[in-house]
């Protein structure tokens, strides 16, 4: 479905991204793990045209998408949940689940997609008519990924999700994640907590230092001593 | 793209939503104030009363439109303009001449003075849209001063009338009734539709531009042309508020219309009554027109030694104001005037 080939990205003279090569199948849910400043967030915002790739090229769907602009990607089918949430905060809950639906111009999508989020995230419903900046962090990383969802996309990028939340939130969320999945969205997740990462993805990513050093299964990845050590902790 | 049908349905439901909006509270108070507005020119046909006192009500009213047209740009879009003189200067300029050297009709040239002001915050929207947060304030600042520059001097002065400007326009209408009237219908409609268009699905789109611009990027929308658009929107309102002032006043030049002052004066008015209410923006306009007028009324008082000339500090005080509103209500008084009025309604009526 996406299919990235040999991109790379420097912020002024710091390279980003390395020959970052990466193929995504259709209905699977990809994870890239990886530690701080590793270019997890860069390699979301590049695919999803929020920074230009510097060399390289990104096929969806068997189109070039690298040189489109964002709202364009985002119409192809791309939808961007980004890092820290970047919610409309001064906005009500169903404002911002309209804004994420602007793409979507036929109102019997729209309404389906809104049921659909809602049912995902009864919460959400609850807290409709309630200001975004309001919202408790994990309800706040729930309408991130709601909002998203609203545009109907057939990729869905992820940015931490797990970012500044409670283990019992966090693994709220992974499940919701788990059924978007089942739901038949293809997904690709960033994540620095690996363990969660590893057991919900079916293809994982290890992203260190801008290049891709290490991919596989959870089981494939499970024997590797270094991932043992650094990300699992055992 | 535009639905017949749903315009229809619109329409209809209008009567009955009107007949909902008038019960609230805030929709009672808006008809009480319309009223007011309404019979003060048939208070006194005192020639004092009409050609000064009721002036002032026309300036505030084409303040009011000129000040909610920079809430449209900065407290909704969140695109700060410290330049807003642009667009009311240049129109202004443009009726004037239109009037004086090629002698056009008056709704004409205004008509035509809003449209070069459109055209304008295009021109201007365009490069500036680069920046953002207090470098498309700075940027718009510096556009304005290099304007007002253009006009008072160097060779291109001369052309453009230097800095004597164009003077011996027509007023707006014959009598300062008739022309009160004129603006406070275009008050009225400014306003309805710069409400309705921060309720709308687009008001919604330029707020999320306002409340993160990554975020409304990444949802699929484009943010470049909503910026642009909304600098379209403001500049047509703030054309039409330059055209009404260059006839209000009966004469334009540089300072007078293009002057700093003037984008501070919409800013003052705007963060007064709370930034995105729009209708905070009359109750600034309103609340600094009369401030203006009554300390040049009050003008010199002897304390002692000292003469203090409150016209001419009048600036001072406005800056002090503005400071206080900063420091205290930083969401404006609109909103919490408004619900202190209506605790005192309620506990007049015993609720």
């Amino acid at each position: 479905m996406l299919e990235i080939k040999k991109i790379y990205h420097y912020y002024g003279k710091a390279k980003a991204l390395e020959e970052i090569s990466l193929k995504i199948e259709e209905k699977a849910l990809d994870a890239v793990i990886g530690p701080n400043g590793a270019g997890k967030s860069t390699l979301l915002r590049v695919i999803s045209g929020l920074e230009e790739p510097d060399r390289g090229k990104i096929e969806f769907l068997g189109e070039r998408i690298d040189k489109l602009k964002a709202h364009k990607i985002t119409k192809k089918g791309i939808s961007h949940c980004p890092e820290r949430r970047r919610l409309f905060f001064d906005m009500s809950v169903a404002d911002n689940l309209k804004m994420g639906a602007y793409p979507v111009k036929n109102k019997e999508v729209y309404k389906a997609m809104k049921n659909f989020v809602y049912e995902l995230f009864p919460r959400l419903n609850e807290r409709r008519k309630q200001r975004a900046g309001t919202l408790s962090g994990g309800e706040q990383q729930m309408l991130a990924i709601a909002r998203a969802l609203m545009s109907k996309p057939k990729l869905l990028l992820l940015d931490e999700p797990s970012l500044g939340l409670a283990p019992k939130i966090k693994k709220r969320i992974f499940d919701v994640i788990e059924k978007i999945k089942q739901e038949g969205t293809t997904t690709l997740l960033v994540e620095q907590d690996a363990v969660l990462a590893m057991d919900i993805a079916e293809n994982i990513h290890l992203l260190e230092e801008g290049k891709i050093e290490m991919r596989g299964t959870k089981k494939e990845l499970e024997k590797e001593p270094r991932i043992k050590q650094v990300y699992l902790g055992i | 793209m535009l639905n017949l049908k749903i315009v229809k349905e619109k329409m209809n439901e209008f009567p009955s939503y009107l007949k909902s909006w008038v019960k609230t509270f805030t929709g009672s108070l808006t008809i009480f104030c319309l009223l007011i507005l309404f019979v003060m020119p048939f208070l006194s046909a005192n020639q004092s009363f009409t050609h000064v006192f009721l002036r002032q009500f026309s300036l505030a009213m084409i303040f009011a439109i000129f000040a909610a047209s920079w809430d449209l740009l900065t407290g909704i879009s969140g695109q700060i303009s410290f330049g807003h003189a642009i667009f009311f200067g240049i129109s202004g300029y443009i009726c004037a001449y239109l009037i004086k050297y090629q002698s056009f009709p008056i709704w004409i040239s205004i008509i035509i003075s809003t449209v070069v002001a459109v055209f304008f915050g295009l021109a201007i929207g365009f490069p500036l849209l680069r920046l953002k947060g207090p470098y498309l304030a700075l940027g718009t600042l510096a556009m304005s001063l290099i304007l007002l520059k253009l006009f008072l001097m160097g060779s291109l002065a001369d052309w453009l009338f230097g800095s004597e400007g164009i003077s011996a326009l027509p007023g707006l209408a014959a009598t300062p009734v008739i022309e009160y009237f004129i603006l406070f219908i275009f008050m009225i409609l400014t306003f309805v539709i710069l409400i309705q268009i921060s309720k709308s699905k687009f008001g919604t789109i330029l707020k999320s531009i306002r409340d993160d611009e990554v975020g409304s990027d990444a949802s699929g929308i484009n943010t470049t042309k909503y910026k642009i658009y909304a600098f379209m929107l403001s500049s047509f309102f703030a054309g039409l508020a330059g055209g009404f002032y260059a006839l209000y006043i009966g004469a334009v030049n540089p300072t007078g219309n293009f002057g700093t002052v003037l984008s501070f004066f919409a800013i003052l008015m705007a963060s007064l009554g709370g930034l995105a209410t729009i209708s905070g923006a009359a109750l600034g306009a309103f609340f600094f027109i009369f401030l203006e007028y009554a300390l040049i009324e009050i003008g010199v008082v002897e304390i002692g030694n000292l003469a203090i000339d409150f016209g001419l500090y009048k600036f001072a005080i406005f800056a002090v104001i503005l400071i206080v509103i900063i420091r205290f209500a930083e969401h404006g008084i609109l909103k919490p005037l408004l619900e202190r009025l209506k605790d005192l309604w309620d506990l007049l009526l015993g609720r």
